[in-house]
């Protein structure tokens, strides 16, 4: 580090704080994606859903770059050690969140499911509740890192809202589960358990915005206590 | 002093290399001026700590007794990565020696001494709640990147300050010992304790801080700061009146002090056991080594 870089004044930390809010936009331009990605399976045009997938497929790979860059400012001996580790936690996070959507995209496109079940199932009320929820707990993961610029009670405050968005999109996962156990006879063993998969990588999008939150609770308990 | 910073050094330089704000050379440099910087401005104040305070003279012979013992003890100390205060040792060593040399001691002086020890943890314990309370109620206000800054230089500015204070009472009162061999001036031997103590920093003084900062108690960076601020403020307040005192004790003084404002509060008992100990031991054995040395030769 050199020496003019201790009179800073945080600015190498705002700019990495710029980074991870950049990269979350980023991820959340990526989940918007995904979240048309669906809707366009529900509607089975698979060929507008697979160009919509190489845009998923583009976000991911420009966040993963940007995840790299904030990486190596970071490295540079921004912020004090200890919050370092945690900052680079929670970008590593952040961009779960966008592998997450990739590849339960992925998921979808690498054997097409029956158009009947494609369509029941990704126009049926549950999967929009599902992913509805799994996108707020990624947008309000942005209020939460944003809130790092304001204070601690105001960081407190908006970790409870990521957390209830990650439960919400909890139970409506069951509920896509029990739909797609019951749609046992409407197709193979192969979709079936494909879509299982599906649900389970969809629910990791919100498992690490809440993931994202504890670190940022953890780095709030250590460096403000 | 070569011992001295190998056992002091970690607590100087810990902070610094764990918030990894400057790198080890710098580091140094900034505790090499902190060191010099008391020594030079408050040090001669310590000058009659030992000789003059709890003798009224000394001898070359016991000065060096005193010396080769405390060398010794704190050698074995470190290679054992045991933290003890050159403070205890010296005391402990010098007041053995005197007395087997048949020098009077001044019991007063050392009466006080070993009061102001056992007060120094509870002093600095106290001082450090009364900052950490200002400070807890005025950084969870602060954005991370206030936080993070102030931080920043707070690790500049305590480091500087504690080496400042351990330049004024422990490299005053080694001078002390000197007094007898007062031939150099302040300014020779300043350079050379500050010197030789950090050979000491340098080529081993990276081991015995994590017995104190990692794993005695688990605090924050803003804990450990006042922690450091409230035990080298004992640390000054205390050269003003010639009496000798440990960083060690002071600081963890005041890191019981935040532990004790916690809700949370994680604390290993064995270390805090073993440190309270070694302080008690150390300048036990020391006297009467020193004692029962100069006695036989």
């Amino acid at each position: 580090m050199k020496i003019a870089d201790l009179f800073s004044f945080g600015r190498r930390e705002r700019e990495v704080l710029d980074y991870v809010d950049r990269h979350l936009e980023l991820v959340i331009r990526t989940v918007e994606s995904f979240d048309r990605f669906l809707k366009l399976v529900g509607q089975t045009k698979w060929e507008d859903a697979n160009s919509e997938y190489q845009t998923i497929d583009s976000l991911e790979t420009e966040a993963d770059n940007l995840h790299r860059e904030g990486n190596t400012k970071i490295a540079h001996g921004a912020f004090f050690g200890g919050i370092r580790e945690d900052i680079l936690n929670i970008m590593e996070k952040i961009d779960s969140i966008a592998d997450s959507a990739k590849d339960s995209a992925k998921i979808l496109l690498e054997k097409r499911l029956d158009d009947a079940v494609a369509s029941a199932l990704f126009n049926s009320a549950e999967m929009t509740n599902f992913v509805r929820s799994c996108m707020n707990a990624v947008i309000s993961l942005r209020e939460v890192v944003r809130a790092l610029h304001m204070n601690r009670k105001s960081v407190l405050s908006k970790v409870h809202t990521v957390e209830n968005f990650e439960e919400e999109a909890d139970e409506h996962k069951d509920a896509v589960r029990g739909m797609v156990s019951s749609m046992a006879l409407k197709t193979d063993a192969l979709s079936l358990v494909r879509l299982r998969e599906f649900t389970t990588l969809l629910d990791n999008v919100a498992d690490n915005a809440e993931d994202a939150t504890d670190v940022v609770l953890i780095l709030v308990a250590k460096g403000y206590s | 002093m070569f011992v001295f910073g190998w056992n002091n050094g970690p607590v100087l330089l810990g902070n610094l290399a764990g918030s990894g704000i400057l790198s080890y050379r710098r580091s140094l440099a900034l505790v090499a001026a902190g060191l010099l910087a008391g020594v030079f401005l408050e040090g001669p104040k310590m000058e009659r700590s030992l000789a003059g305070g709890i003798t009224s003279s000394t001898t070359q012979t016991v000065a060096i007794e005193v010396l080769i013992l405390s060398f010794t003890i704190m050698l074995l100390l470190n290679i054992l990565r045991i933290p003890v205060s050159l403070g205890n040792i010296l005391v402990g060593a010098y007041s053995g020696a005197s007395l087997a040399a048949q020098i009077p001691l001044n019991s007063p002086q050392i009466l006080l001494i070993l009061l102001s020890w056992l007060s120094v943890p509870a002093f600095s314990a106290l001082i450090t709640i009364l900052i950490y309370r200002i400070v807890s109620v005025v950084v969870p206000n602060w954005s991370l990147i206030t936080l993070d800054t102030v931080n920043r230089a707070a690790v500049l500015g305590i480091t500087f300050y504690v080496a400042f204070a351990m330049g004024a009472n422990n490299l005053g009162m080694v001078r002390s010992v000197l007094t007898p061999f007062q031939h150099a001036g302040i300014e020779v031997q300043a350079i050379l304790f500050s010197s030789a103590a950090l050979m000491g920093m340098l080529l081993f003084g990276q081991g015995i801080s994590g017995v104190i900062g990692d794993e005695l108690l688990a605090l924050s960076p803003v804990g450990v700061l006042t922690a450091m601020f409230g035990g080298a403020s004992v640390m000054l307040l205390l050269t003003q009146f010639r009496i000798p005192v440990s960083i060690t004790q002071a600081i963890v003084g005041g890191m019981v002090g935040v532990f004790l404002t916690r809700d949370v509060r994680v604390i290993n008992r064995r270390i805090l056991g073993e440190i309270l100990a070694s302080w008690i031991l150390v300048t036990g054995f020391a006297f009467v080594l020193a004692l029962a040395l100069f006695t036989a030769f």
